[in-house]
Parts: C-alpha cells; sequence; structure tokens
C-alpha cells in the first residue's frame, strides 16, 4: 500500500496550506503528489525541520525498501515486494541462494564449495546459481577468515554476506571487501565496536534473537544513518520461519512498521545440520518471503530442486508462462519422426512433451506462438488456425526435416483438419488426442500404421 | 509483536478415516499451514501409493523398489504402512484400466483395507463412466470401513457419493486448478453430502511443470475457507504427488532426482494448504515428514 499525498500534505509547511510555489509546485498538496511518485524530491521544500523531514523520507520509502548486495552483474537485489499471496499480484524478486564456508573447514571443503559456486542451472531460458557467498568464523585464527575472504573474492565475482561476529576480524574483512559491497551482519555485542566504522551506505544486515531484539537493533541502526538493512531474526525452527517471516512481512506490508520495512536473512543452519532438512527449509523460505537464504552445502540435485520451486514461486501469475515458439525434437528426433503441433503455452508445452518423452519414439513438436493461450483458448481467438499453423510448418521448413508429410494436430481442433488441408496441399493432416495422456499409445499406432503401409 | 498476529474466523473440521482400530484423523485447523503462533493447525497425512494391480507405467526404480511386494497390493500395502511409516493408503485402482468386474475390484479393495492398520483411500482413473460404473461397487461391498473414495467429479457425483454417503465413505472431490470449480462443486455435494466429509483435490502439478498453479489454487482456497470463512470450502486438501513427481524427465531420468522432485513438491504444497499429500517413495515421504513434525 503505497502512503495517500493527502498524508504527506499535512506535515508540509503550515500543514500543508503554505502553498508558497518556491518549489516550483503550484500548491502543497501539488508537491505532495509528486513526492508520492517520486516526481520531484524533498530538498525542494526549504522550510522542512530535519526532523520533519527525516519523517517524511521514511515515510516515502516502499513499504519494504529494495537493498543490494554484490556489485556489477553478479549484484543482487532483494526486497521491494508487495503483496502477502502471490495471486494477489506477483512475488517480485527471488530470494538469494546463498553457500556457507567457514574458516574452519580444510582446503578441499573450500575447493569443493566454491567449485559449486560455480554451479549453473538452465531452465526455461534461465540460468540460475548461487547468488552470495556467506563466510563464517569458526577458526581460532582472525588472520584465517581475512584470507578466505580474498580467496573468495580472487576466485568469485558473486556477492559476500561477511558472518564473523569478533569485531577486528569482522572489519578487516569488510576492509578488504568493501568494493564489493558486501552484507555485513551485526548484532547487539558487536554493535559499538563494528558500526562507527562501517560507511553509511554499506548493506548491513541486523542479527538479533527474536523480534522484538530485532526491532530494536533495526532502530539503533536506522538512528545511526544506515538505510541499506536486511533483518536476521535467527529463526530456529520451521515454525519460527514461517512466524518470523510472516510477521516482517506482514508488519511492513499491512502495518506500516517501519522497523521491519527491510528484505530478511535465513540461516538455515540456526535450525539443523542435516543438509536434506536445509533444503526443505530453504524451500520454505522461498515460499514464505525470505530475501537470502543461507545453506551449509547441497548437493546438485538438491539444488536443481529448489531452484525450481524457487523459478515456479516468483513466476508472474499475470503472465501465462510460454515456451519458445520452436521446433522441439524428442527422443534423437530423426526423419522417421512424427510431427505434432500445439500452442506454446508453457503447460500445454510440459503435458505433450512429457508424454512425447514417455512414447520413446522420435518426435518433432511445434510450438506455435499463440501468447500463451491453451489449444481450445488459441483456436477460438484466431492465434491458433489454419492459416497460424500453415505459417509455422513453412517458416520452419518441417517438409525438410522429415521424410513424411504427415502433420498431428490436437484432438480439440478436429475442426480444423479440412481448412488446414487447404492450406498444407501436400500435408496429410491426422487428428491426435485430446488430452497429452493418450499420446503415447496414439504415437505407438500411428507408427505401425506407418510400417504397415510401408 | 502480539499486535501482528491475527485470529482468523473460518475453520477446518476434523475429518476421521478408517473403521474402528485404525482411525486416523486428518485437518483440524483454524489457522494458516504451520501457523501455530496463532491458532490451532491441522493434521497433516503422508499417504503412500500402492496400486492394485501390477503397475506397468512406474518407473523401473519403483518397480525394482517394490519388486518384493508389487504383485500383491495387500503386502505392499501392509509393507508400506508398517515398514515405511504411511499414515494412510492410497490405492489407485488401476485394474479397472483392464476392464476387471467391479465386484472383483471391490473384493481386492476390501482385502487391502482389512489387511492393513491404516485408512486406505481408494482412487479410480478419473474416467467418469467407469469411476461411477465402479466407485459405488467398492463403496458398498467396503460398507463400515469408512474408506475416503476419489474422485468424484461434477459429471458423476451423483453416483458416487450417494454410495459413499449411504455406505460410511468420505470422498475425494476433484476439479481442474481453480477455486470457483471446486466452490460450484462443493455447492452441489453440499446439498446431500456433509462437506467436513469431502476433501478436495484441485490437481497436482510439480515443481518445474506448473507446481505455481497448484500452489495458488491451495493457497487461495485455504484463504477462503479460513481468512474469509467461505463454508463452501472448508474441506480438507489433497495434492497428488506421487504419480505427478514419478513422471517428470527428471525422475526417468535418475531415482534420486525423483525422490527430490517428490519431496520437494510435496513440502511446497503443504506449505499452500494440502492436509494429505500422496508419495510414491518412503525415502522423499520421511524427508518431508521428519521436516514438518
Amino acid at each position: 500500500m503505497p502512503v495517500k499525498a493527502s498524508d504527506i500534505q499535512k506535515m508540509l509547511p503550515e500543514n500543508g496550506k503554505k502553498n508558497c510555489k518556491e518549489c516550483g509546485v503550484a500548491t502543497c498538496f501539488a508537491f505532495a503528489m509528486k513526492l508520492v511518485n517520486a516526481g520531484i524530491t524533498l530538498d525542494k521544500c526549504t522550510y522542512l525541520s530535519a526532523d520533519v523531514r527525516l519523517q517524511l523520507d521514511d515515510m516515502l520509502q516502499p513499504p519494504i525498501r529494495q537493498v543490494f548486495i554484490g556489485t556489477g552483474s553478479r549484484q543482487v537485489a532483494i526486497g521491494e515486494e508487495e503483496v502477502m499471496f502471490r495471486h494477489q499480484k506477483t512475488f517480485f524478486r527471488a530470494p538469494g541462494m546463498a553457500l556457507l564456508i567457514a574458516d574452519g573447514e580444510d582446503e578441499e571443503s573450500y575447493s569443493a564449495k566454491i567449485a559449486k559456486i560455480g554451479w549453473q542451472f538452465e531452465r526455461l531460458n534461465k540460468i540460475s546459481r548461487f547468488d552470495l557467498v556467506a563466510i563464517s568464523h569458526t577458526s581460532t585464527d582472525g588472520g584465517k577468515y581475512l584470507q578466505l575472504v580474498q580467496k573468495v573474492m580472487a576466485e568469485t565475482d558473486a556477492g559476500l554476506i561477511l558472518l564473523a561476529t569478533e569485531p577486528e576480524v569482522l572489519l578487516s574483512a569488510y576492509e578488504a571487501s568493501k568494493s564489493r559491497n558486501p552484507l555485513v551482519c551485526v548484532t547487539d555485542s558487536n554493535y559499538a565496536q563494528v558500526v562507527p566504522h562501517l560507511a553509511k551506505s554499506a548493506a548491513v544486515c541486523a542479527s538479533a534473537d527474536g523480534l522484538d531484539n530485532l526491532a530494536n537493533l533495526v532502530g539503533k541502526l536506522k538512528e545511526a544513518g544506515f538505510a541499506n538493512l536486511v533483518l536476521d531474526s535467527s529463526s530456529g525452527s520451521l515454525v519460527e520461519l514461517v512466524r518470523d517471516q510472516t510477521t516482517i512481512h506482514r508488519a511492513a506490508l499491512l502495518h506500516k512498521f517501519r522497523p521491519f520495512a527491510f528484505p530478511t536473512l535465513f540461516l538455515a543452519a540456526r535450525v539443523t545440520a542435516d543438509l536434506e532438512q536445509q533444503m526443505l527449509l530453504a524451500v520454505a523460505g522461498v515460499a514464505k518471503y525470505a530475501g537470502i537464504i543461507v545453506l551449509d552445502d547441497i548437493s546438485s540435485e538438491n539444488f536443481q530442486a529448489l531452484l525450481t520451486v524457487r523459478q515456479d514461486i516468483y513466476t508472474d501469475p499475470r503472465v501465462p508462462p510460454t515456451v519458445e515458439s520452436k521446433v522441439y525434437g524428442f527422443n534423437e528426433a530423426d526423419e522417421s519422426a512424427a510431427v505434432l503441433v500445439t500452442t506454446n503455452f508453457a503447460l500445454t508445452y510440459y503435458a505433450v512433451a512429457g508424454e512425447a518423452e514417455n512414447s520413446k519414439l522420435p518426435v518433432f513438436l511445434l510450438c506455435q506462438d499463440t501468447g500463451g493461450l491453451c489449444v481450445l483458448a488459441a483456436w477460438s481467438t484466431g492465434t491458433f488456425s489454419p492459416e497460424t499453423i500453415a505459417e509455422m510448418v513453412k517458416k520452419q521448413a518441417v517438409a525438410a526435416k522429415v521424410t513424411h508429410k504427415q502433420l498431428v494436430i490436437p484432438g480439440y481442433v478436429a475442426r480444423i483438419k479440412g481448412d488446414l488441408e487447404e492450406e498444407l496441399p501436400d500435408w496429410e493432416i491426422l487428428v491426435g488426442p485430446r488430452e497429452a495422456v493418450d499420446l503415447p499409445k496414439y504415437l505407438n499406432e500411428l507408427k505401425k500404421r506407418r510400417e504397415n503401409v510401408a | 509483536m502480539e499486535k501482528f498476529l491475527e485470529k482468523y474466523p473460518g475453520e477446518i473440521k476434523e475429518l476421521v478415516l478408517g473403521s474402528e482400530g485404525k482411525k486416523a484423523v486428518v485437518a483440524g485447523q483454524n489457522t494458516l499451514p504451520f501457523h501455530s503462533f496463532e491458532g490451532k493447525t491441522g493434521q497433516l497425512k503422508f499417504a503412500l501409493e500402492v496400486s492394485d494391480s501390477e503397475p506397468t507405467d512406474w518407473v523401473p526404480w519403483l518397480q525394482e523398489f517394490y519388486a518384493d511386494v508389487k504383485s500383491s497390493p495387500e503386502a505392499w500395502a501392509k509393507k508400506n504402512a508398517e515398514v515405511f511409516g504411511a499414515d494412510l493408503i492410497f490405492l489407485s485402482l488401476n485394474s479397472m484400466e483392464k476392464d476387471v468386474p467391479a465386484e472383483e475390484i471391490a473384493a481386492g479393495v476390501k482385502r487391502v483395507a482389512e489387511a492393513v492398520n491404516v485408512p486406505v483411500v481408494v482412487f479410480g482413473l478419473g474416467e467418469k463412466e467407469k469411476d461411477a460404473a465402479v466407485l459405488p461397487v467398492v463403496a458398498k461391498v467396503c460398507s463400515g470401513l469408512n474408506l475416503l473414495i476419489g474422485p468424484v467429479l461434477k459429471e458423476n457425483h451423483q453416483e458416487i457419493a450417494t454410495a459413499a454417503l449411504e455406505h460410511g465413505h468420505a470422498i475425494i472431490a476433484q476439479i481442474s486448478m481453480d477455486i470457483n470449480l471446486a466452490k460450484d462443486l462443493n455447492i452441489r455435494l453440499g446439498k446431500y453430502f456433509p462437506l467436513d466429509r469431502v476433501v478436495i483435490d484441485p490437481l497436482t502439478c510439480v515443481a518445474g511443470y506448473g507446481l505455481d498453479y497448484s500452489y495458488s489454487t491451495m493457497e487461495r482456497i485455504r484463504l477462503s475457507a479460513v481468512v474469509y470463512d467461505d463454508k463452501t470450502l472448508q474441506s480438507p486438501l489433497i495434492a497428488r504427488v506421487g504419480k505427478e513427481a514419478w513422471k517428470t524427465k527428471e525422475a526417468i531420468q535418475d531415482a534420486g532426482k525423483g525422490i527430490v522432485w517428490e519431496a520437494v513438491t510435496a513440502f511446497s504444497l503443504l506449505l499452500s494448504g494440502a492436509d494429505i499429500v500422496t508419495m510414491r517413495h518412503p525415502e522423499s515421504l520421511q524427508r518431508v515428514k521428519a521436516m514438518v513434525s
């Protein structure tokens, strides 16, 4: 919920009725309107006390501030979410996945983890990987921590999270890495020694035990002039994770509780050392508003599954999911492959592609661009018609890919068979099943029919 | 922080399944999933799937895994309940595909229900005519065993639900991923069937294959029931994960991936509102169960 212009107006000079025009706008209300839409800056009004200015500045921030960690192409942006439930609009910024490396681990373990930071997985034309590296201090040698930070910086350009709690150790790592805009974790116990040495623009994670202590710590940091904050409430179980994340998100969005107007961090190791459980906790973090999720370690298949869930939950429900409009080949499709056509609606594609694979027969699948509409909807709006299908068949030069001339259309559009035959006179148009699940049987029968003819 | 907590007007009543001595309670919440900090959460149940005829379309890893029991539904069900810790047996009536007589199928269901010490969920093919012919016979032959029977569709609810009601079973109302369809079918059923004995199956899509649809459909149904007190949607939810997870490319490639895909999908849907999840591999069941208990 954005702030109302009338609430801003009340805080302007003379209750917003001064209307001096010195800011270049006709009235105080018009100035307030511009402020709300970020069309003007507060400093244009020269009559605000420092106090009121701070208050207004706070009110004009989004309900959850956007925070950046890291630099360049690997920079991670989190926060600025708007809704409690994804169907109400969408979730915008997927949580950053962080892999934890401790300076108490041995060389072999370091190297294995640094290799994992290089992992990349592609799904739906999007590449996912670890976004961040969290570095904790479990050895007794402060020098070792600095060395590890430098090693990680040398080997990857991923963003850093500095988790050391000893002030000197933390600060020397901060000095060494501040050009990379790391996230620095601060607690009540190291606050006094650490915070005075941090740049006000630094990204700071406030770590506290429980929500009340967290709100206090955030208050101190805000007062000290820090604005790029991340919240860590030290959740110690699944229910605490759901409770803390829900409370923070709700307080920020629905109650405008400003101390919680920031993205969050969840450290799975606080709940359990079991890596299978950490992965499931990360799934809960993805579903329930976490901004950064820190894992001790993870296997390749667990990481792929986690990234897949993250992609699903952060899919925009307002946009029909589509796949690229092109010819997909399955089971080593060759010139004998059956040729099917359907729409590029992602769910249609998944269903058909899955069953095409299950048939164990070579298949070419043409996904025609219908803007993400399913077969019947696309047919009824004219985006999946004899003309559009024929155009795709010609444009993709399908005739050159196979030695036969049989094109299978979805059972739901059996009625276009005749018209499509006119558009593609060289082709025999076959009506396939209505549901993808019946495809393997259909394709096997089609193959037998062809063999009998031959 | 108390001021940020919420109390909700709606509740999902407890659903008791199973006959005397082998009962299980599902749901019974007045808050959102895992919100035990602001209300009473419901009981979650994990079902393992058994096929009433030897499965042919299961991936090789699962066929090998169940090699010792897959030809005997009773032995299979017993192993799932006693060795693998399934709270419920999800019995798929795949023998319907071979047009086995309904009485024979129903007798098989009864043998399974009597062999195990947990309640049984009985699931037809999802073909409206075949289910309408077979499921009422199952309801009758298993009279009093308090099974959970489905799927009941808009097109065949009269035949199946009437028989289930007469013989003391609960039912699964199946709709296709849409809160309004769920409401519509429950309103039809509510005219003659108690809605707290209906479990909604909004269909399941797994991670990477439309999970977002299942997730949000379940979440919306649960929000309507609990937060907005919509009486027509105050039914437990079932996510049939196993079958969908084990037909993904990932599960076909690799057994380990199948387990992970099944686990993350089941857990995601529990977070969004599922009260019962059905699975095919005990390893994924145990991972998720350990997480939520």
